[in-house]
């Protein structure tokens, strides 16, 4: 059970978020000419790293804010988190 | 509440048991529950409407009995008071926040608020509830959106010890039969 420091909340436990992902791939900026490898790329492919991951989370059960979690797949270590719209913080080395 | 069928009638029995009891649950049935959005000066401007400031710190309820501000997110407060005054208080924040981007909206039918008072109600809730109970983190003057039982609810601790259950209606049979079976060992009091 992770221990995660919702932004707006405080630390929560788990069951209270929702996982929603990768954070910060981005829709292919002209959509009309953008080729299918790109599409396939945006919909389909993640980068589901053995390491830091910056992914997003929602508050499902308290604020019912997404915000975003720097996690260590491996170690399930929370780095940062932050909200929508703040600076990305760095990746730990 | 005034609906012919509240959410709790097909579960409430009062009664008591023979022997003590540590635990005490009622159904709060007459609560007027207004939601409300609004950032920036909307905010300064309920303020000036309710005569308190809005709380701004997380998990924090500001107001006395049952009229209260509860902070439910950066920008999202429920506001709770006498069922008969609702309406009131839904015109008094739409007169305020006239040309502000705002919503204030009437929400009592959406929650049941189950009450869980005694000696032993802290226990019982703990039971479900992942939140740090400890008087020292969460007492009077605390709000916090949580799960009891996996149930969502709002948690509103009460003068006197005990908690407010704010929990969506279809919810509020499972969540007090939960509440039965998880205080059974203290001693049940139901009130009407
Ligand atoms: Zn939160």
């Amino acid at each position: 059970m992770l221990l995660i420091p919702c932004p707006y909340c405080g630390e929560r436990t788990e069951s209270e978020f929702r996982y929603g992902g990768e954070a910060h791939f981005r829709r292919p900026e002209n959509h009309l000419e953008a080729t299918d490898e790109a599409w396939a790329d945006y919909l389909f492919m993640r980068k589901n790293p053995k390491g830091w991951h910056r992914e997003r989370w929602m508050h499902i059960a308290g604020c019912k804010r997404w915000f975003y979690v720097v996690r260590h797949t491996v170690t399930h270590r929370i780095s940062s988190v932050y909200k929508v719209g703040d600076p990305l913080p760095d990746l730990p080395s | 509440m005034t609906d012919e069928c509240a959410p709790l009638d097909n579960v409430l029995r009062p009664g008591a048991p023979s022997g003590p009891s540590g635990v005490a649950l009622s159904d709060r049935r007459f609560v007027g529950q207004i939601n409300l959005r609004g950032r920036g000066e909307a905010v300064t401007a309920v303020g000036a409407a309710l005569g308190y400031a809005l709380p701004v710190e997380a998990n924090t309820t500001v107001g006395s009995g049952v009229s209260r501000a509860c902070w439910l997110g950066p920008d999202e407060w429920l506001l709770i008071c006498e069922d008969d005054q609702r309406a009131e208080l839904k015109k008094r924040l739409d007169d305020a926040l006239a040309g502000h981007a705002y919503a204030a909206t009437d929400v009592t039918d959406s929650r049941a608020v189950l009450r869980i008072a005694g000696a032993c109600a802290r226990p019982v809730l703990a039971k479900g509830c992942p939140l740090d109970l400890s008087a020292r983190s969460f007492g009077v003057g605390h709000v916090a959106q949580s799960l009891v039982g996996r149930a969502q609810a709002m948690i509103l601790p009460i003068e006197g010890g005990g908690y407010d259950l704010f929990v969506a209606r279809s919810f509020a049979g499972y969540l007090w039969t939960w509440l039965l079976d998880a205080g059974a060992e203290y001693g049940i009091r139901v009130q009407t």
